[in-house]
């Protein structure tokens, strides 16, 4: 240090004092008390899956769809044919919706009741919202935050026959599936955008005012979404409204659960079980901490408000070893169910029926928020199990 | 402070600032990590009944690690090694070099005891942190290798038994070889025929009472 410093330092001390900055402590910011459905927006970890107003995004590690994406797009950071191995892989979770803004588009009610029901919105995503742990408060209380109370919107005053036409001179269908309407020739829509919902819940999900603004101002309504603004002109969005909350829709056809196939008579030993099942699936939430940088994944050490349960699903032992129960204590997978189903199989049958709309009670279903595995995939599985589950 | 200096610094405080590269679970980290694949391949290899082939990958993966910086993920992968080694250990009869990690089919009584104890030190630590059912396996299987510890073995591996979380086909060989009563021998038996499948004759082969 020169000789010019302890001078230097003396002048600060002397300037801090004349200023009072050393009298009293300087005051401390009042922090508002914590949202609690934000606490609990972390606490479920909306973040791993989609972008919110005011909630940091999840940790480069912990954030799923990012990361897909990532792989995808072939910018995640790995050898290039580890990628091009992946990538067919990594796409049933590599979108999901933007909640910035969904407070002026989204009822809270809907918010509320999707939360603890979630089903298929959005016929063109593999994913859906998974069933979380919920109980109806903690699923009011992130309504809450998300979507305030809105006065009622007031009826639109146009008419559904108007609006049907502009539907299809805009080519709306291009994109959205408007199951019952009788607007798409089938159930999918044609695929230009991964995350269009199935206008068929509109009414339940929004109410009249935001329908019109998102068909008519999209970037406000929807500030991360993709939807084009088709029309500029306020009673097109109106009439298009009328008829998307208005349209008179043919009752759902309830989709048969498929049938659960007999277990096979041919030997099934574990890699083929692995390589079908654990190791497509199951083992990216149930994971060996020891390879995952200590964090085996939200089926193993808890996450998405989980809490830990200690199933490690990426190995022949870690299968057999089973998890912990809500007391702590080991739990077998394969334990029985009242029909003698074993918890694995139940689990992967409950996903089905959740496809459908139904809940299985005490069991959810696995894998969580995505597609069910086939009938002949779990039929390898009883399979194996029926056979001794051997290695 | 010049440029040169300032520039320096910065590089060390990024070097230090470093943190393990973004990855996400078990698919990305053996993948993409050498020294997790490494240590996987070691785990894999004694799982299909490699023991000698899993001290070799583990025995790699010590050194390597040993030589590498610390951080989390060499924490655990050393801990992991370790686990490998010493199961690998116990299933060769204690014929394991553990100082330079080598199979050591020449080693006398007396040594193999002591790589032995040592395995059992090695599977004792796994067991005190976390109890679940594979590093009770692993424990047990240790413990069963000393007559003072047997019953202890038999105990944590009917634990294991009776909530169906017994890991592999290996803790029911050890029981069947700890149990006194035919009958539960029996039993112990036909669960490790059941779960080692195809390798059944070589690792369910009826143990003689009181051959752990």
């Amino acid at each position: 240090m020169s000789r010019a410093a302890p001078v230097a330092l003396l002048l600060v001390a002397l300037l801090l004092v004349a200023l009072g900055g050393c009298d009293e402590p300087p005051p401390v910011a009042v922090e508002a008390p914590a949202d609690p459905g934000r606490e609990l927006v972390l606490r479920y970890e909306c973040n791993r899956c989609h972008v919110l107003d005011d909630v940091p995004p999840a940790d480069a590690r912990a954030d799923c769809v990012s990361c897909h994406r990532e792989i995808a797009a072939g910018t995640f950071d790995a050898p290039a044919d580890a990628l091009a191995d992946w990538r067919p892989h990594v796409e049933p979770l590599s979108h999901a919706p933007s909640l910035r803004g969904v407070g002026r588009r989204l009822r809270r009610s809907w918010i509320e009741q999707f939360l603890l029901h979630p089903h298929d919105l959005r016929p063109s995503l593999a994913a859906t919202m998974p069933r979380l742990a919920l109980d109806p408060e903690d699923a009011a209380r992130i309504a809450s935050y998300l979507a305030p109370e809105r006065p009622p919107a007031p009826a639109l005053d146009a008419a559904v026959a108007d609006g049907r036409a502009l539907f299809r001179a805009r080519g709306c269908a291009g994109c959205h599936a408007f199951t019952g309407s009788g607007e798409t020739p089938t159930d999918t829509p044609r695929g230009a955008d991964t995350l269009a919902p199935d206008l068929r819940f509109t009414g339940d999900r929004m109410d009249a005012a935001a329908v019109v603004e998102q068909i008519a101002e999209p970037r406000r309504a929807s500030p991360d979404g993709s939807m084009p603004t088709l029309v500029t002109d306020l009673d097109d969005a109106r009439a298009l409204a009328a008829f998307v909350l208005g349209a008179p829709l043919e009752p759902l056809a309830a989709a048969a659960v498929p049938e659960r196939l007999p277990v096979l008579e041919r030997p099934v030993a574990f890699a083929e079980v692995e390589a079908r099942v654990f190791r497509r699936v199951c083992w990216h939430c149930h994971s060996d901490p020891d390879f995952a940088l200590g964090d085996g994944g939200p089926g193993n050490h808890g996450g998405f408000g989980f809490a830990p349960r200690g199933l490690d699903l990426s190995s022949y032992q870690g299968v057999l070893a089973g998890g912990r129960d809500e007391d702590e204590q080991p739990a077998s997978i394969f334990r029985r169910g009242p029909d003698g189903t074993p918890r694995l199989v139940e689990t992967l049958l409950a996903r089905q029926r959740e496809e459908r709309g139904e809940e299985v009670p005490g069991v959810r279903g696995m894998p969580l928020g995505l597609p069910s595995l086939s009938p002949e995939d779990i039929q390898l599985v009883e399979t194996w199990i029926a056979q001794g589950r051997p290695m | 402070m010049t440029k040169q200096w300032m520039g320096a610094a910065l590089a060390l405080g990024v070097g230090l600032c470093a943190t393990d590269a973004a990855a996400c679970e078990n698919g990305v980290e053996i993948r993409v990590v050498p020294i997790t694949r490494l240590v996987a391949q070691g785990a894999q290899a004694l799982a299909q009944e490699h023991p000698a082939r899993a001290v070799d990958l583990a025995g790699r993966a010590i050194r390597r690690i040993r030589g590498s910086r610390r951080s989390t993920r060499n924490r655990l992968l050393m801990n992991r090694s370790k686990r490998v080694l010493a199961l690998a250990t116990v299933r060769l009869d204690g014929a394991v070099d553990t100082e330079r990690f080598v199979v050591a089919p020449s080693l006398d009584a007396a040594a193999r005891q002591l790589a032995l104890r040592w395995a059992v030190g090695i599977l004792e630590y796994a067991f005190d942190q976390e109890h679940g059912p594979i590093a009770t396996a692993e424990y047990a299987e240790a413990l069963a290798r000393f007559d003072s510890q047997r019953a202890r073995a038999r105990m944590l591996l009917r634990g294991l038994s009776a909530g169906d979380v017994m890991p592999d086909a290996h803790g029911y060989r050890v029981l069947a070889g700890l149990e006194d009563d035919a009958a539960d021998r029996e039993r112990a038996l036909a669960a490790c025929r059941q779960r080692a499948g195809a390798r059944a004759a070589a690792i369910c082969a009826a143990p003689a009472p009181g051959d752990g």
